[in-house]
């Protein structure tokens, strides 16, 4: 067999810090063969970054690297740079995890990809140029000339990961790199970006860093799993898959989606009350929440909405969990906020078992806030710093039963601990002392102590790893189901909606455009942005078996401040006729109990 | 961008308008006038010098008049110089004041930039600390000190350079001002920009850079050093506020016939016109530096450039 | 029904067996402040300098205005306890120095203090009412910028004269702005945090989360500016006496001293050199506790 293209032998590093050293990456050995696809797989924490910034010379100046590297047979590790200059960028190339902080800022987009061609092949600026457009071209940019002379910030995420890449790909290297190339872009643009580095394979060697498993399953040929700084299972990706053999690469499969409809708990039974349904627990009419935005027209400015959530009903029965989903900036978390009345609506109405909200006074609203609960998605900044664990537990105790005793809120304090996993010593501590699982297990606590009737999570479990993330689910749908509480679960993950969820509605640019009991949503998708959503879940499927049927969606999301008309889904959506530019569509039911907002479904 | 300088200067018209109406009042509620510090004066002979500069009339119509002088250019006669007017004095301090000024402000921007960047490329070197102990020392000990220890090292000890006078500008005579003037807002630059740089060079853009294979140079010239110079620029302000704050020191002590020195004696001869005067041009020059400071921002950063 | 259990392979970040008393940032930023040597030595440096100015002119044989007729402009000697040396008129330049300590001191501490008090006041109400009035609050702040602190100060000493408690109002009345606009940027960004949102949604009151949520999460950056700002306000206060608008005889302060000091400064150049030196220590105590404490109450950045 003929030398691998990289080979990497014991490779450490060692970073000197405050606190002493930190052994990153201990011992790790693989290689790439030309034409192959790796996955480096591993949570936060588990050195797979770190190995590859070794491999590239890019390491902290705090940094040591120890081992073996070799590239094309040469040594290349702490090489000095003039001789990795050679290779960066011309044989190897990355691409890095957020494509906004990633490119200069005031650079134009034109201007850094020439920059590369310049250096290693010495092209003239009109060569190069052309060479950069092709290149923008390859990566299917819509309107390369036009983007070849914009800045960074004047692109949208997906198109800003695409320029990543071209920059990347513009010297033909025989690897690339790619540090958790999706995981700061929403659904559907990570859909179409796996979507474009499958169609690479063909051309060039690929490394894939990444959390998700699903992304590896799309795409690699081979997996190396990390953990703490070491490998601790290498192989084919369907032996992996199939047959894994490690604890922790069992674990990390468990928590990923089974593309069978096996999915979650069994269907919703109906619980109690929830049958009854004459009167709602929460009932929201035509709720729309706008903010005023400056924006430039012509020679002066003017104030437009933006229509965070525009025309949104639904109802919530007591004791039934709600997904909503949605891409960032659809005005999920806008809505949770709204219905908590944390922001005033600019219109609609939000009933409370029966009274409108809108119209009570500041005082009165906070005496119905005992029923109506709230766990945010960042665990560490939704504790106060400067309280303990045990006193922020109790706040809500303290406010809405002032005559309790000392004792007896001590005991219910340490009871909501116990309950959520949490020792009794904990409540001495300070929120910066626990882990993010933790701190999140004391925000579920507090929320639950004064056993509240609906309880709203804006994204709990997002960023949480994956491993604490279905503990956290495991929590709240015990608590749940013991307290008979109400959930809205807002999250942009259907793979958890799908787990969590009774009921599941899906928000796209302020509205909902379809709402469903669970299995319905998953198992007979109606409106197309939905079928886009969920064939977009990376899920346990093998890059080896036929692909099931994909929708990649076209293009990004419009902006909120000016829809489209008619149907706001019209602009990406794969269906869509003159009728949808002319009329909204309006939320209609189907013969299957779903309602969606389609002309075509 | 000229749409955007011209909005600015439209929002710094009232900006100024207040700082003239504030200032104004602030002096004429003043007990005391001028002329009680002619020594053994006659209230009589008082009262008429008082009718004689119209300080005798309600305060609002001093106002009006004021601001109606003002609009033609003319800052009134000077109450303790009595054959000058305010206008006359300033221009023919004006000069020696920018002179003074801009060149240390530019003496202490390219200074302290070089100081601070060498600094960061050589971290933790030896280069390093000499360069940030005595940046250090630059912004914690005042002009009024560093000045006259100049003057006696370089002027009296070595006799190299002349410790006073202005001779029209002369090279000599300006180097231990302009030099004592600068090194407060060369440390503070200096200070800046070495944490900047050091930020700007671990900023994941510069590591791209890095891996697209450029050499150290090209990484350092074109992708770190225009974010550092960012927070540079925004220092400007301040260190402009602070050498017109020490060009009034400095120019009491090398005895430099600049507008800051008139401020001083206009303010122990309790001459209002004279002050207000002053106040009136610092205010405007320090507006539109700033407003020079922002235009630079935003070339050097797209992203808050109006569109 | 059991509790599930406690997630393993969650631990928390301080490591170890649980400790029932958590440590509070508070805590913490007093080790890391006890770890920052430079500003620790910094600390003991000033408070001598402080006892020394609070003890010297009460219990000193040789007061503030006696002329030694023998000694006129005397270098430093061990004759008379004139360790400093005298000025011009044979008056001991250490009770003088110190005079001048206790002056520059109580100066620095009392200016910043009434600017803390206004900015605090205004920059919490700016930002926490927000909207309209909040804005315009913040413009007044923006064109009082515009305009040198100094220039202000001499306007306010020449017009109301220069007595001692002018002098702190007048000082403090210009320099609160920075403070104001710490605050209300800090207000407005913790009036966002989710955990202040939690607490509007466990239905606080509002003085109840301005007490308990915003107060104390905002105070970290202000401790750390006001360190800065007594060494700015001793200098604005040496300004103004090195102008002969400040303190006038028989009181002294640094800044007079130096200007008297620079006055001689070809034949006693220890007049200007010794004030000119406490002055600088001080001024680099204080920068260097400044430096400490913002490290300690502010533990993201330590880049260093």
């Amino acid at each position: 067999m003929s030398e691998p293209l990289l080979s990497c032998r014991d490779l450490h590093v060692r970073f000197k810090t405050h606190e002493g050293e930190v052994h990153a990456v201990k011992g790790v050995d693989f290689e790439v063969r030309a034409g192959d696809c790796l996955g480096i797989v591993g949570e936060s924490g588990s050195g797979k970054t770190q190995t590859t910034m070794a491999l590239m010379g890019l390491l902290a100046g705090n940094a040591a690297a120890s081992g073996n590297v070799r590239f094309r047979g040469e040594e290349i590790l702490n090489a000095p740079a003039a001789r990795l200059n050679r290779i960066r960028g011309r044989r190897m190339s990355m691409v890095f995890q957020d494509p906004m902080a990633s490119l200069t800022p005031f650079m134009r987009v034109g201007a850094q990809l020439c920059e590369v061609l310049r250096q290693h092949f010495g092209m003239s600026r009109p060569a190069a140029k052309a060479r950069a457009l092709e290149g923008l071209e390859i990566v299917q940019i819509p309107e390369p000339r036009q983007r070849y002379d914009m800045y960074p910030h004047q692109l949208s995420g997906g198109q800003r990961q695409r320029v990543m890449i071209a920059q990347a790909l513009l010297c033909e290297p025989d690897l690339l790199i790619a540090d958790e190339p999706t995981t700061a872009l929403d659904l559907t643009i990570q859909a179409q970006i796996l979507d474009f580095l499958r169609s690479l394979k063909k051309r060039t060697t690929i490394v894939i860093i990444t959390h998700d498993l699903g992304v590896v399953a799309g795409l690699c040929d081979k997996v190396l799993v990390m953990q703490n700084g070491g490998v601790v299972e290498r192989g084919a990706t369907e032996a992996i898959f199939n047959a894994s053999k490690h604890p922790y690469t069992q674990s990390l499969l468990a928590a990923l989606p089974r593309p069978a409809r096996s999915a979650g708990r069994p269907p919703a039974a109906p619980r109690a009350g929830m049958a009854a349904g004459n009167r709602a627990l929460l009932r929201v009419d035509g709720l729309k929440v706008h903010f005023p935005t400056r924006a430039q027209h012509g020679l002066r400015s003017r104030t437009v909405p933006l229509k965070a959530v525009d025309g949104v009903s639904f109802r919530i029965e007591p004791g039934e969990t709600v997904g909503i989903v949605g891409e960032s900036g659809c005005g999920k978390s806008t809505l949770s906020r709204a219905v908590l009345q944390l922001i005033g609506a600019t219109g609609g109405r939000i009933v409370w078992q029966g009274e409108d909200l809108s119209g009570l006074s500041r005082k009165a609203m906070n005496e119905r806030r005992r029923h109506l609960g709230v766990v945010f998605q960042d665990p560490l900044s939704s504790l106060n710093p400067r309280m303990t664990i045990g006193s922020i537990i109790a706040e809500p105790l303290r406010r809405f039963y002032p005559e309790m005793g000392r004792k007896e809120r001590d005991a219910a304090v340490l009871k909501a601990l116990r309950d959520v996993g949490l020792d009794r010593e904990h409540r001495g501590r300070y929120p910066h002392e626990f882990s993010g699982g933790q701190c999140q297990r004391a925000s579920i606590a507090r929320a639950m102590i004064v056993k509240p009737k609906l309880l709203v999570c804006d994204e709990p479990v997002s960023s949480l790893d994956v491993s604490t993330r279905r503990q956290i689910i495991r929590l709240l749908q015990e608590l749940g189901g013991r307290h008979e509480v109400a959930i809205i679960f807002i999250s942009h993950d259907l793979s958890v909606v799908r787990v969590v969820c009774d009921r599941v509605l899906v928000m796209y640019l302020g509205r909902i455009v379809e709402a469903a009991d669970r299995n319905t949503l998953f198992d007979s998708p109606a409106h197309p942005y939905t079928q886009a959503l969920i064939s977009a879940i990376p899920a346990l499927e093998l890059a080896s078996r036929p692909p099931r049927q994909r929708i990649v969606l076209r293009g990004d999301p419009p902006s909120p401040t000016a829809p489209p008309s008619g149907c706001v889904f019209r602009t990406r959506c794969p269906v869509a006729t003159d009728l949808c530019g002319e009329q909204a569509p309006p939320l209609r039911k189907l013969g299957n109990g779903a309602r969606v907002a389609c002309h075509h479904a | 961008m000229l749409r955007y300088a011209l909005k600015r200067l439209v929002v710094a018209a009232p900006t100024l308008f207040v700082i003239i109406t504030v200032s104004f009042f602030l002096i004429r509620v003043a007990p005391g006038g001028p002329f009680d510090l002619i020594p053994n004066i006659d209230p009589a002979a008082a009262e008429n010098l008082r009718k004689a500069y119209d300080l005798d009339k309600p305060l609002l119509e001093q106002y009006g008049n004021y601001l109606a002088k003002l609009a033609r250019g003319d800052l009134g006669p000077s109450l303790a110089y009595r054959d000058r007017n305010v206008a006359e004095l300033i221009a023919e301090g004006l000069p020696v004041s920018a002179q003074l000024g801009l060149t240390a402000i530019l003496l202490g921007l390219f200074g302290g930039m070089l100081c601070g960047i060498a600094a960061a490329l050589r971290k933790n070197s030896a280069a390093d600390f000499t360069v940030m102990a005595i940046a250090m020392a630059g912004v914690a000990i005042p002009t009024f000190v560093t000045a006259p220890l100049l003057t006696l090292f370089f002027g009296l000890h070595l006799g190299w350079l002349p410790i006073s006078g202005w001779s029209n500008g002369q090279f000599t005579h300006i180097i231990l001002p302009v030099v004592a003037l600068a090194l407060p807002a060369m440390a503070g630059i200096a200070r800046i920009t070495r944490g900047s740089m050091l930020e700007s060079l671990s900023a994941d853009h510069v590591r791209t850079a890095r891996a697209k294979g450029l050499p150290e140079w090209k990484v350092v010239v074109r992708h770190a050093l225009r974010p550092a110079c960012m927070p540079v620029v925004s220092y400007l302000g301040p260190a402009i506020a602070g050498a017109m704050t020490g060009s009034v020191v400095i120019e009491t002590i090398f005895g430099l016939p600049g507008i800051g020195r008139a401020f001083v004696e206009g303010a122990l001869n309790r001459d209002y016109s004279l002050i207000l005067g002053i106040v009136i041009v610092y205010a405007t020059l320090i507006i539109l530096l700033n407003l020079l400071a922002d235009m630079i921002y935003g070339w050097l950063d797209p992203r808050v450039r109006p569109q | 029904m059991t509790p599930p259990s406690a997630a393993s392979g969650e631990t928390a970040a301080g490591g170890g067996a649980p400790d029932p008393q958590g440590r509070s940032l508070w805590q913490d930023a007093i080790t890391r402040f006890r770890g920052h040597r430079a500003a620790m030595a910094s600390t003991w440096v000033l408070g001598a300098i402080a006892l020394l100015a609070i003890l010297v002119p009460e219990f000193w044989p040789n007061s503030l205005d006696d002329v030694n007729w023998d000694y006129l402009e005397s270098p430093p000697t061990t004759d008379n306890l004139l360790w400093f040396g005298t000025d011009v008129n044979g008056r001991d330049m250490f009770s003088r120095t110190f005079h001048g300590a206790r002056i520059s001191l109580a100066i620095g501490v009392l200016t910043t203090l009434v600017a803390l008090i206004i900015g605090v006041a205004y920059g919490a109400i700016a930002g926490y009412r927000g909207g309209l009035p909040g804005d315009l609050m913040m413009r007044l702040v923006d064109v009082l910028y515009s305009l040198p602190a100094l220039f202000f100060v001499i306007i306010l000493v020449t017009v109301f004269g220069n007595s001692f408690l002018l002098i702190f109002l007048c000082i403090g009345a210009v320099e609160w702005l920075t403070l104001a606009r710490i605050v209300r940027g800090q207000t407005l960004s913790i009036k966002e945090k989710e955990y202040v949102q939690s607490a509007r949604a466990a239905g606080l009151s509002t003085p109840a989360i301005l007490l308990k949520y915003i107060v104390p999460n905002a105070i970290g950056p202000v401790i750390a500016y006001v360190t800065l700002l007594i060494p700015i306000n001793i200098i604005v206060e040496s300004y103004l006496s090195f102008l002969g608008l400040g303190v006038q005889e028989p009181y002294t302060s640094w800044g007079r001293l130096i200007s008297q000091g620079a006055d001689e400064i070809g034949n006693a150049p220890w007049l200007l050199i010794i004030p000119a030196s406490f002055l600088a220590v001080t001024l680099f105590c204080f920068n260097f506790i400044g430096d400490g404490l913002r490290d300690a109450l502010d533990p993201k950045d330590r880049s260093r």
